[in-house]
């Protein structure tokens, strides 16, 4: 064995390998950042995250990178691809969880050697929660063909496929929301003949109809209370058009919109007069971390569509009494639209209670076609608001949720090209402080130029979902919808 | 080409694995070879030609010729394995070839079965057709594929014939790409297809060459539905496909974009070279740089569209390049209005509210108008986009105004006022008499008046089909 033929053959390939490998000589140093892709310049990552692959764009035809931390470093030689062994990844960032790497990266474009200026990626030990589940879907208008629903695991690239509705009979999917970040309580809803909402609770499925008798329609936006018996929706007649200029694209708006609350184990839907109100529009709810509040988005109805621009929803709450299931009797705004002139949508509390993260937008209720629409972070114990100016761009960033350990948020993003979403990642540090965010790396980093699908409302969970595409074709072909009173 | 190559390689291989089946077919044996070699080749190019048919259908893929190919390939080394054991390498080779090429397995099975047959085995076929049967409902789960799907995957039909009238639509629709215009007229009007489609690009390749609403009554009209194709998941694939070209010239970006989208996402796997290059020229019109290059990055990993996406680059234009440019910006929406997508009027006013000289536009909102038979919203928009009392109207819009003025019991002065001509008028008594003497009798009037929009008026009828 020690002279096996195949032995020479394996060391003759990897001399080969080396040897085909060009590495930097004669280098010319530039003060310029590398035209890095995705842009991790400067960004901070948990320490359990997958490697952070990337690409250099321009006319590059070789690249080294030095990824040097305190104890440890990493070398890669490569053409414009820059993939990162996983194992030795892992075992970097173990080791300089803490501190700062410095990512040096030298290109031979035309012939000769430049090193750029180097830039640091800061790790930070609270970890992320290691799943994110999200809708991959084109960004057609109104018409679709082809869903997913998939989660992937962030401590490397496993992708897996929890709901295709080419098994559905290409029924509409919504998006899949997570309870208390983890993967024991979720749902999604499934539209269609058969539909219903799939309820995921530790791995037992149901299917519901969530529609009473006096609803506009059925459940839409939704979320879980933190005991997991109860879900607030809101229930919306929703009208899509087109702008006429091009770069709008699109404006979805409700003609009407309620707030209720469903009673999974009773089978019930709640509502309250304050949440129903004819006049006015109430959307997007959330419940608080400690289940005590509902957090919804409310407007004064306008003129549709020529007086859409006035559409400028505020950030409300209602106390909501889980043992008693009632709702409080009064109705306090939190961020006033009337005052900023701006439109507030999908606000999302941190499991700690702290904060409450929210889309601010120039009018409406369909933030992912607004280029404007920035996140922004309302201290819920001091009342200071954050706008964020480290984690948004000049495109629209929304549809965001929290880690379980409220250090992460993650949000669909549509900067570089404004058309396709890409969950990012942003990392709220002790202080408070925002860090600049990443998107969610790719084992080939040019999965983003290349992908034609639309990342939509990515969520974040601890543990891996307990059910399968199977069970969900099961689930809508064989199990009856549950009805609500 | 690239079919061609891989037919020849289909009968290739086919050839191949039939040498692995000898029949006795004479005592002699070297006539038993030639016969043996002409029913070989005679199979061989049989199965060439089915293969060749069945790539004529719209949707079917290169990827079930492969899965062919790779199935009887897999079928070769079996025959090289001892008979005692031949059913490990045979289930595992069935079962690969599943994983390899879809549904190509079944070509596999029936070689390895007849193979098996002709050895006199008949255990082993047994337990190769069980495993075929459940190995594609056992691993349909890993690809989603629904139960039907998996026994089929990636083809899409078993049989297909030439389809003449999807050949014509599909020149038209390349003619059209490539702005010939012109060619796309006489061809439209040559074949008479009388489908939604066909007429789509009848009347958009004569709107581009400026004489809509002179040609409109000559050639058959579906009612709006040749005009503007509606986009749902029930329009067929070629109307979704080339649904985008009217809105791109008329310059309605929004919805070109849209339709532009649907295209590519209703097209096999959902990629199509075609659409996202219409995508880039949107964005390019819309000054959407970012979202430009989006597309053109994808086009310049291609062969064949690299070079095209290397001169669309932004910043990098040549200056025919910026002309067009400039020249499809003329007619970008200066007003935001929001409108359905399905209301196609108000996306046609929209573009006459922000450029008043859209003439296109105005020929497609007028003609949309009466092929709907909207007399009073036809009355109303020429009312509204035309410069009555200034320009005589062509004859169709004469004979449209007449029925109008009429339903609105106009006076003679009111009547004066839109300059239509005289001949137009006494022809348009004379049908109206004999309309009455015939108590509304069509074939009488057909003959003299069948390309009359008083015809179409009175007689054109809307069916679902």
């Amino acid at each position: 064995m020690k002279n096996s033929p195949v032995n020479y053959i394996v060391l003759f390939c990897a001399i080969l390998l080396i040897a085909c490998t060009p590495t930097p000589d004669h280098v010319k140093r530039v003060n310029t950042l590398p035209a890095i892709y995705p842009d991790y310049i400067g960004v901070t990552i948990p320490d359990n995250i997958a490697p952070l692959n990337f690409l250099l764009r321009g006319e590059a035809d070789a690249v080294e990178v030095k990824v040097k931390g305190g104890s440890d470093s990493l070398i890669i030689n490569s053409n414009t691809k820059v993939c990162f062994p996983i194992k030795a990844w892992k075992q970097l960032l173990n080791k300089e969880t803490g501190k700062s790497l410095t990512v040096q990266v030298t290109a031979r474009i035309h012939g000769e050697w430049i090193s750029y200026r180097t830039f640091q990626w800061q790790v930070v030990g609270d970890k992320i929660d290691s799943y994110l589940s999200y809708r991959l879907i084109e960004p057609g208008y109104e018409v679709w063909n082809g869903l997913q629903l998939c989660e992937r695991n962030l401590e490397n690239f496993d992708e897996r496929v929890i709901a295709d509705n080419n098994q559905l009979n290409q029924s509409c999917m919504n998006c899949h929301v997570y309870g208390n970040q983890s993967g024991n309580l979720s749902m999604f809803h499934l539209r269609g003949k058969n539909g219903g909402t799939v309820l995921n609770r530790n791995g037992k499925l149901r299917k519901l109809t969530l529609k009473s008798g006096n609803m506009v329609s059925g459940a839409v936006y939704g979320a879980f209370h933190p005991t997991g018996r109860f879900g607030v929706f809101s229930t919306n007649i929703i009208i899509p058009e087109l702008h006429m200029q091009g770069s709008r694209r699109m404006e979805v708006y409700d003609t009407a919109s309620d707030v209720v609350v469903a009673d999974f184990d009773g089978n019930r839907m709640l509502q309250s007069p304050m949440l129903s109100n004819p006049n006015v529009l109430e959307t997007f709810p959330v419940f608080s971390a400690d289940g005590k509040f509902i957090y919804f988005c409310s407007a004064p109805k306008v003129s549709f569509p020529d007086k859409v621009n006035n559409l400028k929803y505020s950030l409300c709450r209602i106390a909501f009494d889980a043992d008693k299931k009632e709702f409080g009797n009064k109705v306090d705004t939190l961020w006033n639209a009337c005052l900023t002139g701006k439109s507030v949508c999908f606000p999302k509390a941190s499991p700690d209670g702290k904060y409450i993260l929210y889309t601010v937008a120039d009018y409406g209720t369909f933030p992912i076609w607004h280029r404007e629409t920035d996140l922004q972070l309302m201290n819920l114990q001091t009342g200071a608001r954050d706008n964020l100016k480290a984690v948004n761009s000049d495109k629209s960033d929304t549809y965001h949720s929290w880690s379980s350990n409220s250090r992460w948020f993650v949000f669909a993003s549509k900067r570089d090209d404004g058309q396709y979403g890409k969950p990012y990642f942003a990392y709220v540090d002790k202080a408070g402080k925002v860090h600049k965010p990443f998107v969610l790396p790719q084992k080939n980093p040019a999965h983003y130029d290349e992908t034609l699908k639309s990342y939509n409302i990515p969520e974040l969970s601890t543990s891996k979902l307990p059910f399968s595409s199977a069970d969900i074709e099961r689930t809508y072909r064989n199990l009856p919808s549950e009805h609500f009173n | 080409m690239a079919l061609t190559l891989f037919l020849l390689l289909l009968g290739g291989v086919c050839y191949m694995a039939l040498g692995k089946f000898y029949f006795t077919l004479t005592d002699k044996e070297e006539r038993g070879n030639e016969i043996q070699f002409w029913v070989n080749l005679l199979l061989s190019l049989i199965l060439i030609t089915w293969e060749a048919l069945r790539n004529c259908g719209l949707y079917y893929g290169f990827s079930s010729t492969i899965s062919l190919i790779g199935g009887i390939v897999l079928f070769l080394p079996y025959t090289v394995c001892s008979q005692r054991r031949r059913w490990i390498p045979g289930v595992l080779l069935l079962v690969l070839s599943y994983w390899l090429f879809g549904y190509g397995f079944f070509a596999f099975l029936l070689l390895a079965v007849a193979y098996e047959i002709k050895s006199h085995s008949y255990f082993l076929p047994l337990l190769l057709i069980v495993v075929a049967l459940g190995t594609p409902a056992v691993l349909r789960q890993w690809y989603h594929l629904t139960l039907e799907q998996s026994y089929q995957y990636p083809t899409t039909s078993f049989f297909n014939t030439p389809n003449l009238t999807h050949e014509k639509l599909l020149e038209m629709d390349v003619l059209s790409s490539f702005g010939q215009w012109n060619k796309v007229a006489q061809l439209s009007q040559k074949e008479d297809l009388k489908l939604n489609n066909a007429t789509y690009y009848y009347n958009l390749s004569h709107a581009m060459q400026g004489c809509l609403p002179l040609v409109l009554m000559n050639e058959y009209q579906p009612g709006p539905l040749g005009l503007l194709a509606p986009l749902n998941s029930e329009t067929p694939f070629l109307s979704i496909w080339s649904s985008n070209e009217v809105w791109f010239a008329l310059g309605d970006m929004t919805m070109a974009e849209h339709a532009a989208l649907l295209g590519m996402i209703f097209s096999p796997n959902h990629r199509s070279a075609r659409m996202v290059m219409r995508l880039a020229e949107i964005n390019l019109i819309n000054g959407d740089n970012e979202a430009a290059m989006k597309y053109l990055r994808l086009l310049q990993k291609t062969w064949l569209y690299k070079n095209w996406a290397d001169q669309h680059m932004p910043v990098r234009e040549n200056k025919v390049l910026k002309n067009w440019l400039e020249r499809k910006r003329l007619f970008i929406p200066t007003q935001d209005t929001l409108r359905s997508a399905r209301d196609q009027t108000s996306s046609l006013r929209a573009l006459l509210n922000s450029h008043p000289n859209n003439n296109m536009a105005l020929d497609y909102l007028l003609c949309y108008d009466l092929l709907s038979k909207d007399l009073s919203a036809f009355m109303k928009d020429y009312d509204v986009y035309k410069n009555i009392g200034k320009e005589i109207p062509n004859r169709l819009y004469s004979e449209a105004l007449l029925i109008g003025l009429f339903g609105r019991h106009a006076t003679i002065d009111e009547v004066k006022r839109y300059c239509i001509p005289p001949d137009v008028l006494n022809e348009f008594n004379e049908y109206t008499s004999k309309y009455e003497a015939n108590q509304g009798n069509g074939n009488v009037l057909q003959l003299n008046y069948g390309k009359t929009y008083w015809f179409y008026y009175h007689f054109a009828t809307f069916t679902k089909s």
